[in-house]
């Protein structure tokens, strides 16, 4: 190799100085376009599967997200094959077109690894013993952190979004009326905790209301020591309520002095987002149009969403 | 020319200087071997890029939970006893009107209904009615016994949902004074004084009642001039709202309310009409 570096003609050794600068170049171009300082996961694949339908749904370079299949509520098929919720296997179809498997075993088919699964709704609605989301109801969001070192402190910021999605001409749509997306965020709310036992809904007291955003600190959680596959992992629960009605909300409000079913801050919530949650009377004070704005508000969402999905989407800090 | 010369004067000089018993082996050109030297460095490059941009859509990492949703049908009418969680239902077609001799006056007779629903605060009461034959309307508050009362007035409801099972309704009665306690309610368009044969009559119901000026009104002198005047709708409604469940927390269940409809007799008849009454609730607070 020396030998012929050095014997090279002054032609050639022109040639390959071009070529290694034009290669040099283009290295310094893809660099610049696509970041080097990005910490890459390359070599790491992006499926596992463990044990008990636990689903790996993306090996990030600091911590994992992992989902438990344990309530399948809405995945329900009858005797004969017929999905008991009408229209859950083409949400699911769709969800997967967006890269959300839902498959618990097959990953094959799944190169992005995102995950969609059930959010567990705890209250049942009155026809049929099912479990329809409507006003009332009430739940929880269940999910895992696992990072790659459990030495290392981790600060994630989860993006919470709420979609509507519903059965158009041509195929399942995702809801594109903001007025809509405006209602579900003011009609849906997600708290960062629930006081009371899940079928006790009297005692229920919620306390910190997310407004889109969870941020996740690991030296507030505990990370799970018994043996199995959540050994190592953070869990992360996030309770949900779609209120009955806006004189519930406004009778539970907590106040400097009580203590009620929802927050303080949920009443700032509400007077600065009333468009969120009132489809009319937005400039009233009367407790009972306010109320009819709100039963509006559900009527509305009801009207055009058929099926919601909650995606929460980590945005990795790559510091 | 000069060059190429050149080359292969010095490819055979070190070729001749390094190996000179060894046969020499056919090698690529230089040119050629600069060209795959090059092309193997690119292929490294792709490969790198792609896994990268592979990984880099990845970045984002998301799970997405889904559940379908259903509008809630909340406020209903029945003809008698109704329970939303055990899904008994009596529907409303079940109330009819028989046996009313409208000829005799000072006369009552009392029907059964019933208001349930879920997940509503508040509703109004709303009666829109004819008045060919003079009924006039009370509508009382009542109470659900499953057990026959010993005494006391009482109506009973046979179940048609439901084999040889009767309620039976008491009206509810005022603590202190121990009356009947009806439900509180005022017209929108009752014409006042009523009209020239003492006859209670509807009028318009405001300056946006084009229903009425359409149909009764036919010019400025003439309201009533060519259609049975009788045969316009009075409009009731109750003044307060009734609350579906007395506290906060109870919102979330669903709740049965029971009336009692008690229509008067004047004995004023119109032997050649009907009178039709439709019953109504509604969830809107203001009227």
């Amino acid at each position: 190799m020396k030998n012929f570096l050095v014997n090279l003609s002054k032609k050639h050794k022109e040639l390959l100085s071009s070529l290694l600068l034009a290669l040099v170049t283009g290295i310094v171009l893809l660099v610049a376009l696509f970041g080097i300082n990005k910490t890459v996961a390359w070599f790491a694949s992006n499926k596992e599967v463990d044990a008990d339908g636990l689903a790996v749904a993306v090996k990030g370079p600091k911590y994992d997200i992992l989902i438990e299949r344990n309530y399948t509520e809405f995945d329900r098929v009858t005797g004969g094959g017929n999905a008991i919720y009408d229209g859950i296997p083409d949400l699911r179809n769709q969800l997967t077109s967006e890269g959300y498997s839902s498959v618990s075993t097959d990953l094959s088919v799944n190169s992005a690894g995102l995950l969609a699964y059930n959010l567990v709704n705890l209250s049942k609605s009155f026809d049929e013993d099912l479990y329809y989301i409507m006003p009332g109801a009430y739940g929880y969001l269940v999910f895992y952190v696992k990072p790659v070192n459990p030495e290392e402190d981790l600060l994630i910021e989860f993006e919470i979004d709420i979609e509507g999605y519903y059965r158009g001409d041509t195929g399942m749509r995702k809801v594109n009326d903001q007025e809509v997306k405006d209602l579900l965020k003011g009609h849906l709310y997600f708290f960062e905790d629930r006081a009371g036992e899940d079928n006790e809904r009297e005692n229920h007291v919620y306390s910190g209301l997310l407004e889109g955003t969870y941020i996740f600190d690991s030296t507030e959680h505990t990370l799970i020591t018994e043996d199995g596959p959540l050994k190592g992992c953070y869990k992360v629960k996030l309770y949900w309520e779609w209120p009955m009605t806006y004189a519930e909300i406004h009778a539970q409000l907590s106040d400097n002095e009580n203590t009620r079913k929802y927050p303080a801050e949920m009443n700032t919530f509400i007077n600065t987002h009333r468009s969120y949650v009132f489809a009319d009377h937005l400039d009233s004070d009367d407790v009972n149009e306010l109320s009819d704005g709100y039963d509006d508000g559900d009527q509305t969402i009801g009207n055009n969403c058929e099926y919601l999905v909650v995606f929460v989407t980590a945005y990795t800090n790559d510091d | 020319m000069r060059n190429k010369k050149e080359l292969e004067t010095n490819i055979e000089t070190s070729a001749v200087s390094v190996a000179p018993e060894k046969k020499k082996k056919p090698r690529l050109s230089l040119a050629a071997r600069i060209y795959t030297v090059f092309t193997a460095i690119v292929v490294f490059i792709a490969a790198f890029v792609s896994v990268y941009v592979y990984s880099w859509f990845l970045e984002r990492e998301s799970v997405g939970a889904y559940a379908p949703i259903s509008a809630p049908d909340s406020l209903f009418i029945a003809a008698g006893h109704s329970d939303m969680e055990n899904y008994v239902f009596e529907n409303i077609r079940y109330l009819y009107f028989h046996g009313i001799d409208a000829s005799a006056p000072g006369e009552y007779y009392d029907y059964l209904f019933c208001v349930y629903g879920k997940g509503i605060n508040q509703y109004r009461i709303q009666l829109a009615y004819t008045t060919n034959n003079q009924f006039t309307y009370e509508i009382f508050y009542a109470d659900e016994h499953e057990v026959e009362p010993s005494e006391g007035y009482y109506i009973s409801y046979d179940m048609h949902t439901v084999a040889d099972t009767t309620y039976y309704y008491t009206i509810r009665k005022d603590a202190d004074s121990g009356e009947d306690v009806a439900v509180e309610g005022h017209f929108l368009n009752l014409k006042d004084p009523a009209d020239s044969d003492g006859n209670m009559l509807a009028k318009d119901a405001g300056d946006n009642d084009a229903y009425f000026d359409l149909t009764y009104e036919n010019g400025e002198n003439s309201v009533y001039a060519n259609v049975n005047k009788y045969g316009a709708p009075l409009y009731w409604q109750t003044s307060q709202p009734i609350r579906a469940h007395e506290n906060a927390s109870d919102l979330s269940k669903p709740f049965s309310h029971y009336f009692v409809l008690r229509i008067h007799t004047q004995g004023r008849v119109n032997d050649r009409e009907t009178d039709v009454i439709c019953i109504s609730a509604t969830s809107k607070s203001s009227g």
